[in-house]
């Protein structure tokens, strides 16, 4: 089909770049988790059992993605179905709009909305006879505050599941509707497993774009505190790479996560390729 | 009929909520700078004056950053286009066997975690001695901004007929002929997401700055509001005047572009 | 529908692209240029950034061939993190200015150069400069960085809330308990009488005060009954005596911001602070010596000119001019420095400058009692440790005894005496 194989010229600024740029920094970061003065070995993996603060930000980002990836996959899923008559253009503008915003500007809004005396969410709380809560102060509030930011950022979801839905034909939903199943009959046994496979895809992908997206508010806003609650795994591996100068350790840090992550993502992206 | 004003009555309730933040955080940056912080929400609302905005440009040099930025963008979210809808198309067109190899790439790499490459990137770049330089910023779009970008494209297009390309191959078309008069048109939302996604990535990208610039005359707008929160962070509504001026390109192209990819033929 | 030909001329155009898109690493290897310029590295606020700025701008004045290239970060971190990247990449800066507890690290991994060599060429008399300026950058026997600045922890205070409440102004000789009775006098449900930043840098002078000590052959800040004294008496005043801000006061409005919007009457900062003081607070204020325990001490905080690089003999002619009297007088000027230099330090340029506060004397004042924590290169990672737990202990989220067994523990992980 392809007449001229000169057109492979196309593909080499993705295919060099994208080696050059993430591939070669990737693989040689890894290659410096098994190295260790010249010699192969496997050091860094007992080191990184023994790190309290590698521990502590492993329960952190934990915590997060355990929280995050459903409340922006669901909540995206429920926005979806709910935006999904085209009337609702306004509204689907308006769940976007907070995904626009750039990671620092939304970093000192965040700042600004959770500041636990002066800002505008513990007002309200407050203003209706509610207890504050201990924003900032509070490790398992501070770490909640990061999930509520990321929380508002999931239009990449939400465009995708939106497509996901307009996919399902139909006469599907029309047939459903003739055999007398209700709107909860037919989410649960048409639009939910024809909407599988793209939920199993943005997990996936969730698992790796939320956890990173932790790493401008807590560089800006908390710098890891309070006592180390808010120490997810992209600041780590900044502070160890560049305030402990320890690159073996980040680089066996990024083994584990990355092997974790892949895992999951690819054995998800797996079952929604066989289910799809 | 009660269903649908149900629906529309929750849809109008969620718009809200994600409206909220900007909405508030805007309203913020227009009450006077410098002043003790308000103890209420009334207090907040009180006096409004755009005062923060001009006062921002003279406390740092935010016009000098928003130029820095634009320059970023200008370049990289053309070449990101480019780039990841040449190299889908490719993909699309070609039959040889390591095609689904390449698919395979495109996935692999996208989940790479950015903070894995950081450390090796920087030493990429000082030996092409690139560490300081704009190019710097850039240089991701040239590969295509991000594999995603690939595959957003090659979606597109496997949802489209097949034939059209075939019948386009018939008329003596050239790849590049083919691409640019029959592939493109095809698949505007595709590229209205690519454009506004890059755009994203590039005008927010916060840790790049950080670790590769240090000329103060090179700075972009995320080392600004960097800045900013380090002077003076009690003076909220000056920083999130400063974030409503990073919000700005990003909110108006998105205006722009939403119609095709939120609005249009793919969500209906 | 658009024509042919400006369908083909635009595929012209796109081929050009693609071209210059391909090698787009090779088009910038013409781009590494090495004239006669300078790299210089620090970080800093804007305002920082502009008192450089004016110091580079006398030297290019003067030296018209020579031209000074700013390698800046905003914040410490920051800088902490570049410096690394810059030498890790082999591109170093020619100058860094550094505290001189963040040198030892990057001396011990052979990035520094000593200056020890080029004193004559930068013309350091040691008799000019204050000792301990000089003490503090000497590791190893080899001074490591020239001194640029003697600063020192000391009590800024806002003389309306002390009129206010009646108190009078901190005396010379003023103690713990002189300054508890005036902080509780002085507190109110919206007005704190002090704020504190809990860390180790904040609470060293005082454990030093209490005969205390921060390092003890390799036991760092070890259970003893004067340091346990010391950091008892610092915790208790937010946790029994409620004369500082807590933990939610803390986080809504950081110590600094508070003392700078008129909300406390008392902060414990060094002289880095008095630039934005004179451009932000509208009430008035003053310096005081630290509050005494057992015995009188302070704490240095001094900035050093290090070389990233063998020095070439322009870069000796920039650290010379910057520790020149001229130069010392610039950065005087802008408020930022208490100089180096004795003759500089003592004048009225730096004493009697015209500008709040009225006792920079304060600072010379001072001199005699100041102490340095220990050089070592882990230093920094110990003090962070140690002043995340003192924070736990300062917010009573847990008690004196056990933080001091917290950071026993965990600096079993930091090899401080090797």
């Amino acid at each position: 089909m392809s007449k001229n194989n000169s057109n492979v010229l196309f593909l080499l600024p993705w295919l060099l770049g994208t080696t050059l740029l993430i591939v070669v920094p990737a693989l040689s970061m890894f290659g410096l988790a098994f190295w260790d003065d010249g010699r192969l070995s496997a050091a860094v993996f007992q080191r990184l059992l023994t790190s309290d603060l590698v521990g502590i930000s492993f329960y952190n980002s934990l915590f997060f993605l355990v929280l995050a990836v459903p409340v922006r996959t669901l909540g995206a899923l429920f926005l979806a179905l709910l935006l999904r008559p085209k009337t609702h253009r306004v509204a689907r503008a308006a769940v976007f709009a907070p995904s626009i915003i750039p990671p620092p500007a939304w970093a000192l809004i965040g700042l600004w909305l959770f500041n636990p005396l002066y800002g505008p969410i513990n007002m309200v709380l407050t203003g209706l006879g509610l207890p504050g809560i201990n924003w900032l102060v509070d490790a398992n509030a501070t770490r909640l505050m990061f999930v509520i930011l990321a929380g508002f950022q999931l239009g990449e979801g939400f465009i995708v599941l939106l497509i996901g839905r307009a996919l399902i034909p139909d006469y599907l939903m029309d047939a459903a509707q003739l055999d007398g199943a209700g709107w909860f009959g037919r989410f649960w046994y048409i639009t939910l497993p024809l909407m599988l496979p793209w939920l199993a895809l943005l997990t996936g992908r969730d698992l790796l774009v939320s956890l990173q997206g932790t790493f401008t508010p807590s560089f800006m806003i908390t710098y890891g505190g309070p006592y180390y609650s808010t120490t997810f795994l992209p600041l780590l591996i900044y502070e160890l790479a560049f305030d402990f100068r320890d690159p073996a350790l980040v680089a066996g840090v990024l083994l584990v996560f990355f092997s974790a992550v892949a895992g999951v993502s690819l054995w998800l992206w797996q079952r929604a390729i066989e289910s799809g | 009929m009660a269903k649908v004003s149900v629906r529309r009555a929750l849809a109008a309730v969620v718009g809200a909520i994600f409206l909220l933040p900007l909405v508030m955080g805007g309203l913020a940056s227009l009450s006077l700078a410098g002043q003790a912080a308000p103890q209420n929400l009334g207090a907040l609302l009180r006096e409004w004056s755009w005062q923060n905005y001009a006062e921002v440009f003279q406390m740092i040099p935010l016009g000098q950053h928003l130029w820095n930025s634009l320059l970023v963008v200008i370049v990289s979210v053309p070449f990101s286009v480019l780039v990841a809808s040449l190299a889908a198309f490719f993909l699309i067109r070609s039959n040889q066997p390591w095609r689904r190899w390449l698919v395979a790439f495109a996935i692999v790499t996208m989940l790479v975690p950015p903070s894995a490459v950081w450390l090796f990137r920087f030493q990429l770049l000082s030996r092409v001695g690139l560490v300081d330089t704009r190019l710097a910023l850039m240089l991701s779009a040239f590969a295509g901004g991000s594999s995603l970008f690939v595959l957003i494209y090659f979606w597109a297009w496997r949802q489209a007929p097949a034939d059209l390309f075939d019948a386009a191959d018939i008329d003596g078309a050239s790849f590049l002929q083919a691409w640019w008069q029959v592939a493109l048109p095809l698949v505007r939302p595709a590229t209205a997401a690519v454009t506004l996604l890059a755009f994203m990535f590039f005008w927010g990208n916060f840790i790049e700055p950080v670790l590769f610039i240090y000329d103060p005359n090179k700075y972009t707008l995320p080392i600004g509001l960097q800045l900013l929160n380090q002077l003076d962070a009690s003076n909220r509504p000056l920083l999130l005047a400063g974030a409503m001026i990073a919000i700005v390109p990003p909110m108006l192209l998105f205006l722009i572009t939403q119609r095709w990819f939120l609005q249009g033929e793919w969500t209906r | 529908m658009r024509s042919k030909l400006q369908d083909a001329r635009c595929i012209r155009r796109l081929h050009i692209l693609l071209l210059v898109s391909l090698p787009f690493s090779l088009i910038l290897l013409g781009c590494q240029n090495q004239s006669s310029t300078i790299s210089f590295a620090f970080a800093g606020d804007v305002a920082e950034l502009a008192a450089y700025q004016t110091l580079i701008n006398a030297f290019e004045q003067a030296h018209p061939d020579i031209e000074i290239e700013i390698r800046h970060a905003p914040s410490r971190q920051d800088f902490q993190q570049k410096l690394v990247t810059m030498f890790d990449a082999n591109q170093p800066p020619d100058v860094v200015l550094l505290n001189y507890r963040r040198m030892a690290r990057f001396a011990a991994d052979g990035d520094l150069q000593p200056v020890t060599p080029h004193l004559s060429q930068i013309d350091l008399d040691p008799d000019a400069f204050y000792p301990i300026a000089l003490q503090a950058f000497t590791w190893n026997d080899e001074l490591w960085c020239a001194p640029q600045n003697i600063s020192s922890l000391v009590v800024y205070y806002n003389q309306d809330l002390f009129d206010a409440a009646g108190q009078p102004y901190p005396q010379p000789n003023w103690t713990w308990d002189d300054f508890l009775r005036t902080a509780k006098a002085i507190t109110t449900n919206e007005i704190y009488g002090a704020a504190i930043d809990p860390g180790l840098y904040r609470l060293a002078p005082f454990v030093w005060q209490a005969n205390g000590v921060l390092v003890d052959g390799d036991e760092l800040l070890p259970e003893s009954a004067e340091n346990l004294a010391a950091l008892t008496w610092f915790t208790e005043l937010q946790t029994v005596h409620n004369v500082v801000p807590n933990a939610l006061a803390a986080q809504s409005l950081p110590a600094d911001e508070r003392f700078l919007s008129g909300g406390v009457a008392m902060i414990f900062e060094s002289r880095r602070f008095t630039p934005i003081m004179r451009e932000v607070a509208d009430f008035d204020w003053d310096v005081a010596l630290l509050p005494q325990g057992e015995r009188k001490a302070g704490i240095l905080h001094s900035d050093g000119y290090c070389l990233g690089q063998t020095p070439s003999a322009e870069t000796l002619m920039f650290v010379r001019f910057a520790l020149s009297e001229q130069g010392q007088q610039i950065l005087a000027q802008t408020g930022r420095t208490v100089p180096s230099r004795l003759a500089i330090a003592e004048s009225d340029r730096f004493l009697n400058d015209g500008q709040l506060p009225m006792s920079s004397h304060v600072w010379l004042d001072e001199v005699s009692t100041l102490q340095t924590v220990p050089l070592h290169p882990n230093w920094l990672q110990f003090e962070e440790m140690a002043s995340t737990e003192i924070e736990e202990v300062f917010y009573g989220r847990i008690s004196p005894i056990e933080g001091l067994d917290q950071i026993q523990i965990q600096s079993g992980n930091i090899q401080i005496n090797d």
